[in-house]
C-alpha cells in the first residue's frame, strides 16, 4: 500500500484517532486510550479554531524560492495574510473565485494566475493550494498542473486542502507534506543512502531550528532540514537520507512515516527536545540510532552544565503552573516545570491521539490527577478551568493569552519564544523570571473582566463536550 | 488506493432510466457466472443499482450507514447477490439537500479506506454511475483514477445520445491527465428499425464504437419483475447470451479511446439530419437508404 499514491493524506482522526474535544485527568486519559479507539467527543458550542488551510500555508511559507497560488475566493487569502503578518515570509496570490467560477469551473482563472506569478517571480517551485469551495466543487486542478508543468517547465505542486474534512488543523501539515513528497521526492523505492540525516522541522521558530542543528552538528551529523527553510532539492535528498529525526514527533509523524514506507528511510520516535530531561532523551535516541551514544551523552552533560550555570538558582518551587500548548511542547514543558521545582496543575493541549499514549502513560504514573483539557482555541473553557484551579503561573502559546491574562496571574507567552534544546531552557527561565518579577501588566489587565457572564462560568468547563451518540 | 489496482475497474455511465443498472447487473451476473469475483457499486442516489442481483432485498447504503454510525464496516453496507457478486450502494443525501456528487465521492473513498479491494480481491469492479449530470462530483469515478475504463449505455433516443456526448466531453477533458478512457458504447433497448444505424452513426462521428447491441426484450422485463437478472431467471435465453457476450468483451478486450464529442451546433445538426431520415422512413419516402 503506497501512501503517496492517494490524492491527499488521510485526516488525523482516521490516521491516529485524534481527539479535539476531551477533558479529564491524566489517569482517565490513559484509560481512554488504553481501550483501543477512544470515543469521539463533540462540542455543542465552539469558539473558532485554526484550520488545515492555515497550517498548509504555514508550511509553504517556509520553502525557499517558491510562490503560492491560493485557489479560492478572496477571503481564504486571510490565512496567508495571517502568516505574512506573523513571519513576514511567503509570496502568494489568490484566484479570487466568484459566483460564476463556482458554477462554470475556474481552471481558466487558475491557469492565468499560475502564468502571472511565474512571469512575475520566476520561482523554482509553485504551489497550488485548494480551498473549501474548490473541494466541494471538484474544480479541476490536476490538468492545469500537468499542462503548465510542461509548458512553463516549472515544478507545480497541487495541495488538496479542504478546510472541512478534519477538525485538526495539523491535518494541513500532512496534506501539504504528502504533496511535497509525492511531487518532489522522486519515485518510490529504496535509494542508496547518503550520510545525511533528515531533520524534520515543521513551522518551528528559526532559533529553535538553529539550536537543534547546533546540537546535531556537535554529534558530527550532516543534516537535511525540511520542510522549514527547505528547497526543492531537500525533498529529493530526504528520500536518500540514512535516518529521519523530528523536533515534534506528532507534527512530523506523517512525513516521517512516508519517508520510511516509500523510501525506506528509518524514522525514530523521540520526545520533543523541551527541557533538560527530554532534550537529553532526544539526543540519546538519535545517538542510539546512529551508534553515537557516547557523543550524545557528552553533549548532554556539557550543555546541561552550561544551562545550570546560566539559570543559577532560578526555581519554580511552590508555584502551581497551568500549561496551554501543543501536546508535544506541553509534555516537555511539564517535565521542565518539574525539573525547576514547580507543580503543573492542568494542561490544555490542542489534540490528543494514539501517538501521545506513551507520554500519558509515563506522566499519569507520576501525576494521575493532573487535569488535561483538549481544545484548540476555546478560551471560554480554558478561562473557566483556570478560574477554578487558580494557578500561580500560566505558560501558553495560544492566540487568547490576553483573555487568560485578565484573570490576574502572570502569563508567559511561548508563541514567539524559542524553547527547544538547552538554550530554550535558559530562554524560558528568563522569561518566566521576568514575568514573576514584573506583575504590573497582569495586575492592570486583571482590572478588566473576562467577557463571559457568570452564568456561563458557573457551568462545568466541559459542559459543551459530549460523547457523540450514533 | 492500492498501488497496483486489484482487478479491472470499470465505470458504466448512462442517462437515468436508460437501463444501465439492468445492463450492469446482468454483466456482473454473467462475469460471476463465469467464475469471476465481482463487486458492483451503485453510484446513484436512487440506490437501486444492485436490486436485481439480490432479489430485491434491502441493503443499507454507504451514506445512510455513515449518517447513522461513525464507524462503518464492509459487512454493514454490502450484500452478496447472485453468483457471489458483492453488492454495494453508495446512496446519497436526503433528496433536496446536500451534494449527491460529493456523496458518491465520499462513499468510494470510504470503501478504499476500508481496503475493500485488497481484502475482497475482485477480478472486476463495476461502478454503475448516474450519467445525466456530469458535474465534478459524478465525474469522480473517471477523473481520479478510480476506474480504468468507462462504458456508456445509450438508446437511440436523442436525450440518451445527448447524455453520452456529455460524458464523452468529460472523458475528453480528464483522460489526458490520468482519468479513465472510453471502452465503448453499449446500445440498449434496440428496437426501432433505425436504432442501430443511428447509434452507429453517432459513434462514428465521435470516434468511438459500439461494443454490444442489447435488444429490447420481454425477458428482461419479466426477470426484473421477479427481482432477478436475465442470467439468473432465463440463463438459456438469447438475451442472456447478449449479456454474456458483453461480459466476455469486458474480460478479453482492453481497447479504449479518447472520444471526440460533438459540440452544440454539431450535435444539433446531426440530430436534425436523423430527424429528417426517420421521418422519411416512417412516411414511406422512397430513396436510397443504405444505412437504415
Amino acid at each position: 500500500m503506497s501512501l503517496l499514491k492517494a490524492k491527499a493524506s488521510r485526516t488525523r482522526e482516521k490516521q491516529l484517532d485524534a481527539l479535539n474535544a476531551w477533558q479529564g485527568t491524566l489517569f482517565s486519559a490513559l484509560t481512554e486510550f488504553s481501550g483501543g479507539e477512544p470515543v469521539k467527543r463533540i462540542r455543542t458550542f465552539s469558539q473558532s479554531t485554526e484550520d488545515d488551510l492555515l497550517y498548509a500555508l504555514r508550511v509553504l511559507a517556509g520553502i525557499r524560492d517558491s510562490v503560492v497560488v491560493i485557489h479560492a475566493p478572496r477571503g481564504c487569502a486571510a490565512a496567508a495574510l495571517f502568516h505574512q503578518v506573523e513571519s513576514g515570509r511567503g509570496r502568494w496570490i489568490v484566484t479570487n473565485l466568484d459566483d460564476r467560477d463556482t458554477i462554470m469551473g475556474a481552471d481558466g482563472k487558475l491557469r492565468k494566475a499560475v502564468k502571472e506569478v511565474n512571469q512575475r517571480y520566476k520561482p523554482e517551485l509553485l504551489f497550488i493550494v485548494s480551498s473549501p469551495v474548490v473541494a466541494i466543487n471538484n474544480d479541476d486542478i490536476q490538468s492545469v498542473v500537468e499542462e503548465l508543468h510542461e509548458e512553463l517547465e516549472l515544478d507545480i505542486v497541487p495541495i488538496y486542502v479542504t478546510g472541512f474534512a478534519s477538525h485538526h488543523a495539523v491535518t494541513g501539515y500532512d496534506t501539504t507534506l504528502h504533496s511535497l513528497l509525492k511531487y518532489l521526492g522522486g519515485k518510490k523505492g529504496k535509494r542508496p543512502h547518503d550520510e545525511r540525516v533528515n531533520l524534520l522541522s515543521i513551522a518551528e521558530h528559526p532559533h529553535d531550528r538553529n539550536e537543534a542543528e547546533r546540537l546535531l552538528g556537535a554529534l558530527g551529523l550532516e543534516l537535511n532540514t525540511l520542510p522549514d527553510d527547505a528547497s526543492k532539492n531537500s525533498f529529493r535528498q530526504a528520500a536518500m537520507a540514512r535516518l529521519s529525526v523530528s523536533l515534534d514527533y506528532g507534527a512530523a509523524h506523517y512525513l516521517g512515516v512516508c519517508l520510511r514506507d516509500e523510501y525506506d528511510v528509518p524514522f525514530i520516535g523521540t520526545p520533543r527536545p523541551v527541557g533538560l530531561g527530554a532534550t537529553g532523551r532526544w539526543l540519546a535516541g538519535i545517538g542510539n540510532a546512529l551508534e553515537l551514544q557516547d557523543a550524545a551523552q557528552r553533549v548532554h552533560e556539557e550543555e546541561s552544565e552550561k544551562v545550570r550555570h546560566s539559570i543559577g538558582d532560578f526555581t519554580l518551587k511552590g508555584l502551581r503552573v497551568y500549561l496551554s500548548l501543543s501536546p508535544a511542547t506541553a509534555f516537555g514543558v511539564l517535565e521542565l516545570v518539574e525539573e525547576l521545582g514547580g507543580e503543573v496543575v492542568g494542561i490544555t493541549v490542542s489534540r490528543l491521539d494514539q501517538l501521545h499514549k506513551g507520554a500519558i502513560e509515563e506522566l499519569s504514573g507520576r501525576h494521575p490527577a493532573i487535569l488535561i483539557h483538549v481544545a484548540d482555541g476555546q478560551p471560554f473553557e480554558e478561562v473557566n478551568i483556570i478560574k477554578r484551579l487558580s494557578p500561580d503561573l500560566y505558560l501558553g502559546d495560544s492566540l487568547h493569552l490576553a483573555q487568560v491574562g485578565r484573570l490576574g496571574m502572570p502569563v508567559v507567552s511561548l508563541r514567539d519564544l524559542p524553547v527547544l534544546g538547552y538554550q530554550g531552557v535558559t530562554a524560558l527561565a528568563r522569561r518566566i523570571s521576568t514575568a514573576l518579577l514584573n506583575r504590573s501588566f497582569g495586575e492592570a489587565l486583571s482590572r478588566t473582566s473576562v467577557p463571559y457572564k457568570d452564568g456561563w462560568l458557573r457551568r462545568s468547563p466541559n459542559w459543551h463536550i459530549k460523547k457523540e451518540v450514533k | 488506493m492500492s498501488e497496483k489496482k486489484q482487478g479491472k475497474h470499470i465505470a458504466i455511465y448512462g442517462k437515468g432510466g436508460i437501463g444501465k443498472s439492468t445492463t450492469t447487473s446482468n454483466i456482473s451476473a454473467a462475469l460471476a457466472d463465469a467464475g469471476y469475483r465481482v463487486i458492483q457499486i451503485g453510484c446513484d442516489p436512487k440506490s437501486d443499482s444492485t436490486t436485481i442481483l439480490r432479489g430485491g432485498n434491502d441493503l443499507p447504503t454507504v451514506l445512510d450507514t455513515l449518517r447513522e454510525q461513525s464507524k462503518v464496516k464492509i459487512e454493514d453496507v454490502s450484500a452478496v447477490g447472485f453468483g457471489g457478486v458483492l453488492c454495494i450502494e453508495a446512496g446519497g443525501p436526503v433528496p433536496g439537500v446536500g451534494c449527491a456528487g460529493r456523496g458518491i465521492n465520499a462513499a468510494v473513498e470510504l470503501l478504499q479506506e476500508l481496503h475493500l479491494f485488497e481484502e475482497y480481491k475482485p477480478d472486476f469492479v463495476l461502478y454503475d454511475v448516474l450519467g445525466d449530470v456530469v458535474c465534478g462530483g459524478f465525474a469522480v469515478p473517471i477523473r481520479d483514477g478510480i476506474a480504468d475504463r468507462a462504458f456508456v449505455v445509450t438508446s437511440s433516443d436523442f436525450m440518451a445520445i445527448f447524455a453520452a456526448n456529455n460524458l464523452f466531453k468529460a472523458i475528453n477533458k480528464y483522460a489526458p491527465s490520468g482519468g479513465a478512457r472510453l471502452g465503448g458504447v453499449i446500445a440498449n433497448s434496440v428496437q426501432a428499425p433505425y436504432a442501430k444505424a443511428l447509434i452507429d452513426d453517432f459513434t462514428g462521428e465521435t470516434g468511438t464504437s459500439v461494443v454490444g447491441y442489447v435488444p429490447r426484450s420481454f425477458t428482461v422485463s419479466q426477470s426484473e419483475l421477479y427481482g432477478q437478472t436475465v442470467i439468473e431467471a432465463h440463463p438459456k435465453s438469447e438475451q442472456a447470451d447478449v449479456y454474456r457476450n458483453l461480459a466476455k468483451y469486458l474480460d478479453t478486450n482492453e481497447d479504449s479511446v479518447i472520444p471526440k464529442p460533438l459540440n452544440g451546433p454539431e450535435l444539433k445538426k446531426w440530430a436534425r439530419t436523423w430527424g429528417d431520415r426517420i421521418f422519411e422512413v416512417e412516411t414511406g419516402v422512397v430513396q436510397k437508404m443504405e444505412s437504415i
